[in-house]
């Protein structure tokens, strides 16, 4: 990267001696970190070139459409890189990159919210799945009929309803990916919880009543 | 097995779903390059930094001039007096 040091410091901030805990940050990543702050291109790239795949499968949840998902990973690294100088290395970059991940995902679901289409509409995916013995579904094909049914809820509901259910999160890994009180991840995931089901009834009555 | 009962089964079989490969390092890199390099003079900032150290300027001369000539408030009073008494 052919970065002058003054004007990446300038975009991050100090050079981020005493921000980051090399115990926290990993001794590799906290490497990439400080010469990315140091304005090393390459120490970045490295950075993205270790994480990116574990963003793509993160955000596959979020969109379906590579292309999308493309986009999502790509934002997520370059709002890393402008917010390099805030990681704190009290946790793994990891985590500190995934809630980077959720903000831009939720951001893209809600974007997308207006796209979002009718709650009584037959769900074909979900038919299909719904009626399919389980060891007959390969994951993907599982996968796409759960997204199916998640896009035609709320940015709030299908966030909460993906981290618990397809991500495996607890409640308190919600809360940190979130920035939700632990309070709200419960009461959102019971409210979440009650309009699936409405939502699944009413699909399901929609798909009897059609040939 | 209901609806929510069939989700929750569903996701469980989703868990091991592979994401697509993607490598977006180069596209990472060139945007950052940009967004971070391209911050150079602002000509509008420029412009009206101009413009206003022009008209300080103005001002400047303009409180100097006045400065200089500037006499005793209370002289023209006495100046009066004196006339009248001579």
């Amino acid at each position: 990267m052919a970065t002058s040091p003054s004007a990446l410091e300038t975009a991050t901030g100090s050079t981020g001696q005493g921000a980051i805990a090399a115990d926290e940050a990993g001794p590799l990543d906290w490497q990439e970190i400080r010469g990315s702050l140091r304005g090393d291109g390459e120490a970045f790239a490295r950075l993205v070139r270790r994480y990116q795949q574990t963003m793509a499968a993160y955000l596959w949840r979020f969109s379906r459409d590579r292309g999308q998902c493309e986009e999502l990973v790509h934002d997520v690294f370059v709002e890393a890189y402008l917010g390099l100088r805030n990681f704190r290395g009290e946790a793994p970059l990891l985590h500190w990159l995934r809630k980077i991940a959720t903000r831009v995902g939720y951001r893209y679901w809600r974007r997308r919210a207006r796209q979002r289409a009718e709650a009584s509409a037959r769900i074909q995916e979900w038919d299909r799945a719904a009626r399919a013995e389980a060891d007959v579904l390969d994951a993907a094909e599982a996968a796409a009929a759960l997204h199916a049914v998640l896009e035609r809820m709320s940015a709030r509901d299908r966030l909460v309803l993906t981290l618990m259910y397809l991500e495996g999160c607890s409640v308190a890994e919600i809360a940190e990916l979130s920035g939700w009180s632990a309070t709200m991840v419960k009461v959102q995931a019971h409210r979440a919880r009650a309009r699936l089901k409405k939502l699944l009834t009413a699909a399901e009555e929609t798909a009897m009543s059609q040939p | 097995m209901n609806e929510l009962e069939r989700f929750v089964e569903l996701a469980i079989k989703a868990h091991g779903e592979p994401a697509p490969a993607i490598d977006v390092t180069a596209r990472v890199l060139r945007d950052i390059r940009q967004a971070v390099g391209g911050e150079g003079i602002n000509p509008p900032l420029l412009i009206f930094s101009g413009l206003s150290l022009l008209a300080a300027s103005i001002v400047a001369v303009l409180a100097i001039q006045s400065w200089e000539v500037l006499a005793d408030p209370l002289s023209g009073l006495f100046d009066s007096l004196t006339m009248v008494m001579q």
